[in-house]
């Protein structure tokens, strides 16, 4: 594994978990507001997937045929 | 090499989420009975709210230390307790300057009818920073939804002689032991998966 392929792979899982965790977090606070963001401020939720993910489309070395 | 790290930090990315559901159950639950919160007049914090009316504070502003403070320009002024558990008592600490020559109050609502405050002292410190811890019941106080109104009163005071620094609020009751803990937590599931479903 090359060091691009490599941190490909960790933007990529780094997407994946913080897109799931913001999917899950968003619940628990719509069910009880303040339950996360009395202590972890949203904005920081948003960046990591968002991001990662502008990172997993950058150092991806596929190209797309037409 | 990087095949082995990558699984690495696959498996510390898995847990951080993990880890960090766990940290906000534990401030969720408050096993250890005891939950702080300090309004330090910048950074707003939940569980206390900012003094208001607005119109009876100045705005921020920092001292020679690069402490922050405002100044009560009127009074009566108030701010809201927010606690997030059923607790017992609260021991406010108050960070203040007191400039003028009579003791001004500070306490929480009792009686919403009459507009009674179980006031407290808080005595002249000619200029100097000054600290000073009450302890109140929350039994004795009036909730107004899940706040609980403290104001501070200056009567005879000047409209720049009492700056306030710093207010703390220490929640407290009873520990928790284990059973109760797993108790509240399986509640706390129980009831989001209710509210999910229903």
């Amino acid at each position: 594994m090359v060091a691009k392929e490599f941190f490909y792979k960790v933007f990529r899982d780094v997407f994946v978990i913080s897109f799931i965790t913001l999917i899950v977090f968003g619940i628990l606070e719509r069910l009880e507001p303040g339950f996360v963001s009395f202590y972890i401020g949203f904005n920081l939720l948003l960046i990591i997937p968002l991001s990662s993910g502008i990172l997993t489309v950058i150092l991806d070395e596929r190209k797309i045929k037409t | 090499m990087f095949e082995s790290l990558h699984k690495f930090i696959r498996v510390i990315l898995i847990f951080a989420p993990i880890v960090v559901l766990g940290w906000l159950t534990v401030k969720e639950v408050v096993p250890s009975g005891r939950a702080a919160a300090t309004y330090d007049m910048r950074r707003e914090t939940p569980f206390i709210s900012k003094l208001y009316p607005k119109d009876r504070v100045s705005e921020i502003r920092e001292d020679a230390d690069h402490e922050f403070y405002r100044t009560l320009l009127d009074e009566p002024v108030y701010f809201d307790l927010n606690p997030s558990d059923n607790f017992l008592e609260v021991a406010v600490t108050i960070k203040y300057k007191n400039a003028g020559r009579a003791p001004f109050k500070f306490g929480g609502l009792i009686n919403k009818d009459l507009w009674a405050f179980d006031w407290r002292d808080l005595p002249p410190t000619e200029g100097a920073l000054q600290t000073k811890t009450e302890i109140f019941d929350f039994s004795k106080l009036v909730p107004e939804g899940k706040k609980i109104r403290f104001g501070f009163s200056a009567p005879g005071l000047g409209a720049d002689d009492v700056e306030i620094y710093k207010i703390k609020a220490l929640f407290v009751r009873k520990p928790l032991t284990e059973k109760e803990v797993a108790n509240k937590i399986l509640d706390a599931m129980v009831w989001r998966l209710n509210k999910i479903f229903d």
